[in-house]
């Protein structure tokens, strides 16, 4: 029975993928206009709300911009569809020059010209009479051609039949308009009805998702079009410069099939190049057009887009490739143009969800592993050269105090919590307290002291709760204040801190900052703070509990009390509360 | 990693620890730690650290120190340091550990003022 459960929670969620691929494919006459539609909300949503912004009420500002959308999309539309036909009317032209540059490029093979042969034969055939095909068929013998009687049409007929073929674009495009413009006009009902499907005790990070997906996705859009405008500017220029004819069309269609991931530039480029290779004598035309698509393709795919959209959309460029095959299996070649905002959406939606957090992994070009983990595991590995090279690079152009923090103790943090639980042998535990201290050593000495630093009187000890990982922390802790100015001393672990710090004539305005390394940092933490409490000392007591977690207001609150002491859980909050200590003794 | 050397020596009453290198975290620390813990249980009650040969301490390396000379008091014991170069005798006087640990320029006087001790 308990097999059964098991097995029934295991396969739920692919019976999910599998029904919401089927949606996708079995609904795509409905869901193709809405994505579009989707699409261009974000792209004209700024629009709409810049000229609501110029108080011009939403409901008009919608309809303006859609109108003015639609009108250039159909301006542009017609030109490209006249500048096509042109081309085509006047391609049979150049035919033979075609021909020529085609065999000399194949080396004249008897294939090839038997293939160009047989190309021309099939084209005479197919360009010649009925009724001579009919007296051919007959002398060579062959069976009848069986004859169909064809009514002669009339207007109201020929338009049922092609209507047809005419409406079902125009309606999707009509479909799309009227979804594009309930989205412009009511985004926020919809998102708030969004908000209510994903549950409302999920408002923070629903709305978060939203807002993410609508930021990026909005600035995808719109940078990409951006981009796509500047390289059909270019590709534009530069076939007319070269001399190739249409070269506006070819800037527009450049623009458009860019796209289209991956394979847009190279179909756009195609097609000038056959119109090159067809009116040029020579080959400096066409290789002229192959060289212009690739270096502006090249330049502004490395180093435009990159400076642009920071890391691209946030996807990794395998998720591209992928999300580029699967839309268009699903949806076909439209499906290729809406993948890339499609997967973003969707990466977006697993960033903030969850039980969708698996899409943010395998979509997005986030490193997988957090920087601290990419460290632990290459200590884990007893590669101390990797380690360091990873901590240098991971913590390159980062304060020294953030590389530790964010760095250095939740590793340490990682390799107390194996320790403890057993998966740590002694041998890799001591490599790697070993190799934090080198680098914590090497880097504290390497960091300059500030030029400003004044010296201060309040005396920091650093005491570490238990064990070598608190003493390396406490270590870490008295660097910093050192280098603020502070005279601070990191102790080494002793039975007891609280005769220790008596010892030394610790005074009420000197602080005491315990380190505690999770996990029990708070148990430890308690019983050195009543230590020093009990040996008649009384200076102020911080602990550091340095957890990644972020605990609750009320947890940090019961902490504080139960310590008796400040509870921080950053090296560059110590710094601070040593700081405000300082101010309230003088 | 790096490490100290330590040397002892006995001049009556009084035993010298001489140390060389830096005094840090880690195994330098630790091994000054050692040598002293050491000497206490090797009877040894009145000890003069030779810091001739220290030209840096850090703060983990004064907290050795600190603990040192902790562990020898608790102990009943005595403890001097003599010949502290000028950034080693700085960090100990911000960090108050002057007030508590005598400085002597000379190992000679650091011995005196140990053996005329009770």
């Amino acid at each position: 029975m308990a097999r059964t459960q098991e097995s029934q929670t295991s396969a739920t969620p692919i019976v999910g993928v599998a029904i919401a691929i089927a949606v996708l494919y079995f609904a795509r006459e409905l869901l193709i206009p809405f994505a579009f539609a989707l699409l261009f909300a974000f792209l004209l949503g700024p629009i709409v709300k810049r000229l609501e912004g110029w108080h011009i009420p939403r409901i008009p500002s919608a309809i303006l911009v859609l109108a003015v959308a639609s009108a250039l999309v159909a301006i542009v539309g017609w030109v490209v569809v006249g500048q096509f036909i042109q081309i085509a009317e006047s391609l049979p032209r150049y035919r033979d020059n075609i021909s020529r540059k085609v065999v000399a490029l194949q080396g004249g093979s008897k294939e090839f010209s038997d293939l160009i042969s047989s190309l021309e034969d099939m084209e005479k055939q197919m360009l010649a009479p009925a009724g001579n095909e009919a007296a051919n068929s007959a002398a060579a013998g062959q069976a009848p051609m069986p004859v169909r009687v064809v009514e002669e049409r009339n207007t109201l007929q020929t338009l049922r039949d092609y209507g047809g073929e005419l409406l079902k674009p125009l309606g999707t495009a009509g479909l799309i308009a009227v979804f594009t413009l309930f989205m412009l006009i009511d985004r926020e009902n919809l998102r708030n009805r969004l908000l209510r499907l994903m549950g409302q005790q999920k408002l923070q990070a629903t709305t978060k998702a939203m807002d993410d997906a609508g930021y990026r996705v909005s600035r995808y859009v719109l940078m990409q079009f951006a981009v796509n405008c500047g390289f059909g500017t270019i590709i534009f220029a530069g076939l007319y410069l070269l001399g190739v004819p249409s070269a506006p069309l070819w800037g527009v269609v450049a623009v458009f099939l860019r796209f289209l991931p991956y394979i847009g530039p190279p179909i756009a480029g195609s097609m000038p190049f056959v119109v090159a290779l067809a009116v040029s004598d020579g080959w400096r035309m066409p290789l002229s057009v192959v060289a212009l698509f690739a270096v502006t393709e090249l330049i502004i795919a490395n180093f435009v887009e990159p400076l642009l959209y920071g890391v691209h959309t946030g996807l990794s460029a395998v998720a591209i490739l992928v999300s580029a095959v699967f839309w268009t299996v699903l949806w076909g070649p439209i499906g290729l143009v809406l993948s890339t905002p499609l997967t973003v959406c969707l990466s977006v939606l697993g960033r903030h969800t969850p039980q969708l957090e698996f899409l943010n992994v395998v979509l997005g070009d986030e490193p997988v592993l957090s920087s601290s983990v990419i460290f632990y595991q290459r200590l884990l590995a007893l590669d101390q050269q990797d380690a360091q090279n990873v901590l240098e690079t991971l913590g390159k152009d980062q304060p020294l105090i953030t590389v530790f923090d964010e760095i250095v103790l939740p590793a340490l943090a990682m390799a107390e919590r194996d320790r403890h639980t057993g998966q740590l042998d002694a041998k890799r535990e001591d490599f790697i307290v070993q190799s934090i201290n080198e680098f914590v050593t090497e880097l504290a000495e390497a960091e300059p002291a500030p030029r400003d630093r004044k010296p201060r009187s309040t005396r920091v000890f650093c005491v570490p709760a238990h064990d070598a990982a608190d003493e390396i922390a406490a270590a870490m802790c008295a660097h910093f204040l050192v280098q603020e100015g502070f005279p601070a001393i990191a102790f080494p672990v002793t039975d007891s801190p609280g005769q220790l710090i008596h010892t030394l004539g610790a005074q009420a305005d000197d602080v005491v900052c315990i380190s505690a390394v999770p996990p029990f940092a708070s148990g430890n933490a308690r019983r050195i703070s009543k230590d020093i409490r009990d040996s008649g000392v009384a200076p102020i007591i911080i602990a550091g509990l340095w957890t990644s977690d972020q605990s609750s207001p009320a947890r940090m609150e019961r902490l504080r009390k139960s310590l008796s002491a400040i509870v921080v859980t950053t090296l560059a909050e110590v710094v601070a509360q040593v700081e405000s200590a300082e101010k309230v003794a003088v | 990693m790096e490490s100290i050397q330590s040397e002892v020596h006995q001049s009556g009453p009084v035993s010298i620890l001489s140390l060389q290198g830096r005094l840090v975290l880690g195994q330098a620390a630790n091994g000054f730690r050692s040598a002293v813990t050491d000497m206490l249980n090797a009877g040894n009650r009145r000890i003069v650290l030779n810091f001739a040969g220290v030209p840096y301490a850090d703060s983990a390396g004064v907290g050795a120190l600190a603990v040192s000379f902790s562990n020898i008091k608790a102990a009943g014991g005595h403890l001097a340091i003599a010949e502290t170069q000028q950034v080693v005798r700085d960090v100990l006087e911000l960090t108050g550990l002057t007030r508590v640990i005598p400085l002597f320029d000379s190992e000679p006087q650091a011995i005196d003022s140990l053996t005329t001790r009770n």
